[in-house]
C-alpha cells in the first residue's frame, strides 16, 4: 500500500515536472503560390493541350524561358512549416520549406510537348527537434 | 524529356566545336530572395527566451554527391535526371542552344547560449551574457544540358558544410 503510494507521488511529481519545464510550443505555416493538384495537371495533353490552354486552365505562369526550342512555362508553389518547443530552459524550433514545381514544355507550335511536375510538400512535416539529418 | 531524348545517344565533345569560357551562371534573382527570407525567419522563430536555443531551417531535401553518381556526360537525359532528383526548381535556357537546370537547397542552423540566464535566480540585476552562433549552407546542384537535352557537366555550386551549431563564436573557422 506505501509502496503504491510512493509510485503516485513519483509519477504525479515527475509529472508536475514536465509541465513546469514545458514552457509551451508553437506551430506556424506559410505559403507562396496557389497549390498545384494533381488533376488539372493530369488534364494537360501532351501533343493535344495548347498553350491558351494550359494558361487558362492554370493561370499565367510564374517564369517562362526559352530553352532549346522549347517554351516553358514554370508553375511554382511553396509551403513554410515550422514548430518550436520552448522549456524553461531550453528552445528547440525548426522551420521546413519545401517546393512544387511544374513546368510545361511547348513546342514551336505552341503545343505541350512534355509535362514535368513534382510535389514536394506532401512529404513536409513539423518538426521541431533541429539535430540530425 | 520524352521518350526521343531517351534514345539521344549523342556524346560529349562529338561534332562540337570547343566552347569559349563564360561568365558563371547565377540562378534568377525570384529564387535568391529566400535567403533573406530564411535569414529573417531565424531570429523570428528564436524569438522565446531562456537558457539555450537551437534553431534549424531547411529547404527541400539535401543532394549529396552520391545521389548525382548516376549521371554520365554525354549520356544521361533530363528525363533520367528528373525521374531520379524530380523535377528541378529553375531552368535556364542558353544563348548558344542547351540549357542548365537548378536544384537549390539550404541547411542553416544557429544556437544562442545565454550563460547569464540562471544569474537571475540569484542576482537582482538580469545580466546577459549571450554567445551566439551559426551557419547558413545554401546549396545549388546544376546540371548543363546539350541542345538533345543530354547533360553535358555537373557541378555543386557551393557546399553544405557551412551549416553548423557555434556554441561558440570566436573561433576562425
Amino acid at each position: 500500500m506505501r509502496e503504491t503510494q510512493g509510485i503516485r507521488w513519483t509519477l504525479a511529481c515527475l509529472t508536475l515536472l514536465c509541465v513546469s519545464l514545458a514552457g509551451g510550443c508553437s506551430f506556424n505555416r506559410g505559403t507562396i503560390g496557389d497549390a498545384l493538384n494533381q488533376e488539372t495537371v493530369s488534364a494537360i495533353k501532351k501533343g493535344v493541350s495548347t498553350r491558351t490552354e494550359v494558361v487558362s486552365a492554370l493561370g499565367a505562369p510564374d517564369r517562362v524561358v526559352e530553352a532549346n526550342g522549347h517554351e516553358i512555362l514554370q508553375y511554382y508553389r511553396y509551403d513554410i512549416k515550422a514548430k518550436g518547443l520552448f522549456l524553461l530552459v531550453l528552445n528547440l524550433s525548426r522551420i521546413n520549406v519545401m517546393t512544387d514545381d511544374l513546368y510545361v514544355f511547348l513546342n514551336k507550335n505552341g503545343v505541350v510537348d512534355e509535362v514535368v511536375f513534382g510535389k514536394r510538400t506532401d512529404r513536409l512535416e513539423f518538426q521541431f527537434w533541429p539535430f540530425g539529418d | 524529356m520524352g521518350d526521343k531524348h531517351d534514345t539521344v545517344t549523342r556524346r560529349r565533345g562529338d561534332g562540337a566545336k570547343p566552347r569559349s569560357p563564360r561568365p558563371p551562371i547565377t540562378p534568377s534573382p525570384h529564387r535568391q530572395f529566400l535567403l533573406p527570407l530564411a535569414a529573417c525567419l531565424v531570429p523570428l522563430v528564436l524569438s522565446g527566451c531562456g537558457f539555450a536555443n537551437f534553431t534549424r531551417l531547411s529547404l527541400n531535401d539535401p543532394i549529396k554527391p552520391e545521389d548525382v553518381t548516376f549521371i554520365s556526360p554525354g549520356k544521361t537525359t533530363l528525363a533520367e535526371v528528373i525521374a531520379k532528383l524530380g523535377p528541378p526548381d529553375e531552368v535556364i535556357g542558353l544563348d548558344d542552344a542547351g540549357a542548365v537546370v537548378f536544384y537549390h537547397f539550404l541547411d542553416a542552423k544557429y544556437a544562442r547560449i545565454n550563460y547569464g540566464w540562471p544569474l537571475q535566480f540569484v542576482s537582482p540585476v538580469p545580466a546577459d551574457m549571450i554567445l551566439a552562433g551559426g551557419g547558413l549552407a545554401t546549396d545549388v546542384f546544376q546540371i548543363a544540358f546539350d541542345s538533345q537535352w543530354v547533360a553535358r557537366q555537373q557541378a555543386f555550386a557551393k557546399h553544405i558544410h557551412a551549416s553548423q551549431y557555434r556554441l561558440w563564436p570566436f573561433k576562425d573557422d
